[in-house]
């Protein structure tokens, strides 16, 4: 209770001095949150120009929303960055006139993995990992890929999860149930292949 | 190969794509054009003072739900009735926030549970308002004839308050006259002849004795008091009752 009071006056502070224009928050609620959202807008879109494009521009129109609306229909400025992050990679597409077409397989573009440490084999493990999953999340609909990112990667509770999709909480777990079981009948269904 | 897996082992590899991150030249170079941008669109830095409030509201909007505020409320309605008599202890019976002191006790009195720690509280509560009302008659410069009216029959009250604690008190003291003189407060008699076959070793535990000498003179002082006060000698009705408290 105490931490989750002490999280929502910590919001509450960023939001207020946000609506202030005070850029060195701003800036430095870009450096927590910009691999979050970058990561949510690679797994919707799949290539990894375009997700650092949109990135750059959601920050943008979040500063922009901030300025101009009342925030009251936000109850997290993380929740608010993921609202934001949907409407703008659907309007991306839209004024593009792009399909949207998700393949992970990036050849182009090989994915940073953030980690220094010279553990071979460990390495190997998860980069194993990490290619199974990237091969089969495309192929689950879009839907159960995206709570899986919310939840599981981004690590969103169930409550901002239901914010930023519009969603029931109950039909957020059902959802959760159902991707989860998705996935694994994918990966086992490779394992059996193999 | 591995031929089923648990949901806690499919959660543990989606974790791993958590180490999926832009790089970081990116990242700071995005940085930068966001934070020129920004600050072209009017963003400044907060004053100290700006800071302040934002805190404050901010404070405040987290306080405001309803489990909150309601915690909060039952915390200051149980210190207040705990501690506001110490807060209100100050006040003097011809001002304005006596009453409250009145309130507060009351409202301490109400959660002790206990009726001799009760009694001796209400004597204690008593003993100093009355201590309050000598020392406010006793200033020459108080000279409303209603108010000192109003505050005599105050003191009588109190007074009235304090003798019935002492009388109580009294009563079982001298029911305890027989008990003998050897023994003392913390003193266990153990009896082996009453009944040893039937119920085995009977213990009894004995009760305080209340010497009659302390009531007596608690009786004493309280009717000196009195007196003094009916003479209108308030200074000296209130050293009595000083000597009280003592």
């Amino acid at each position: 209770m105490p931490q989750s009071l002490a999280k929502k006056f910590k919001d509450k502070q960023i939001l207020s001095r946000l609506k202030n224009k005070d850029k060195e928050v701003f800036i430095k609620v870009y450096d927590d949150f910009a691999g979050d959202i970058y990561r949510f807008v690679y797994f919707k879109v799949g290539h990894v120009e375009e997700a650092k494009d949109l990135t750059s521009m959601i920050f943008l129109k979040t500063w922009n929303h901030i300025q101009n609306n009342s925030l009251t229909s936000s109850s997290t400025l993380r929740a608010l960055l993921y609202k934001i992050a949907r409407t703008s990679i659907v309007d991306y597409y839209r004024e593009t006139g792009n399909k949207l077409e998700v393949s992970l397989d990036d050849e182009t573009h090989p994915i940073d993995l953030a980690d220094d440490k010279a553990d071979l084999a460990g390495d190997m493990d998860r980069a194993a990992n990490l290619a199974s999953i990237r091969c089969k999340l495309p192929l689950l609909k879009e839907e159960y890929r995206e709570i899986i990112v919310l939840k599981f990667v981004n690590d969103l509770d169930i409550d901002e999860i239901s914010e930023v999709t519009g969603k029931t909480k109950g039909n957020i777990r059902v959802l959760l149930h159902r991707s989860l079981a998705a996935l694994k009948d994918l990966l086992e269904e490779e394992n059996k292949v193999q | 190969m591995q031929n089923f897996m648990t949901d806690r082992d499919l959660i543990k590899k989606l974790g791993n794509l958590k180490e999926i991150k832009p790089d970081a030249s990116w990242l700071k170079a995005n940085r930068d054009s966001l934070y020129t941008q920004i600050s072209n669109s009017g963003a400044n830095n907060l004053s100290v003072w700006s800071s302040f409030v934002i805190n404050l509201k901010s404070l405040l909007k987290t306080a405001s739900a309803p489990a909150v505020a309601l915690a909060s409320l039952m915390l200051v309605l149980l210190a207040s009735s705990a501690y506001g008599h110490l807060l209100l202890a100050r006040t003097k019976p011809n001002q304005s926030l006596y009453i409250a002191r009145e309130l507060s006790e009351q409202a301490k009195l109400t959660t002790i549970l206990n009726t001799t720690e009760r009694d001796k509280m209400a004597s204690q509560f008593a003993t100093n308002n009355a201590q309050d009302i000598t020392a406010v008659l006793s200033d020459p410069s108080f000279t409303n004839a209603q108010e000192i009216a109003k505050l005599s029959t105050k003191f009588n009250e109190e007074i009235k308050t304090v003798q019935k604690t002492v009388a109580k008190n009294e009563q079982p003291a001298v029911q305890k006259v027989g008990t003998p003189a050897t023994t003392t407060a913390n003193d266990d008699v153990f009896s082996a002849s009453a009944s040893k076959d039937q119920t085995g070793l009977s213990v009894s535990t004995s009760s305080p004795v209340v010497t009659p000498t302390t009531t007596s003179s608690t009786t004493k002082i309280i009717e000196e008091a009195q007196n003094l006060f009916n003479e209108k000698k308030y200074k000296e009705a209130g050293e009595m009752l000083n000597n009280l408290i003592k």
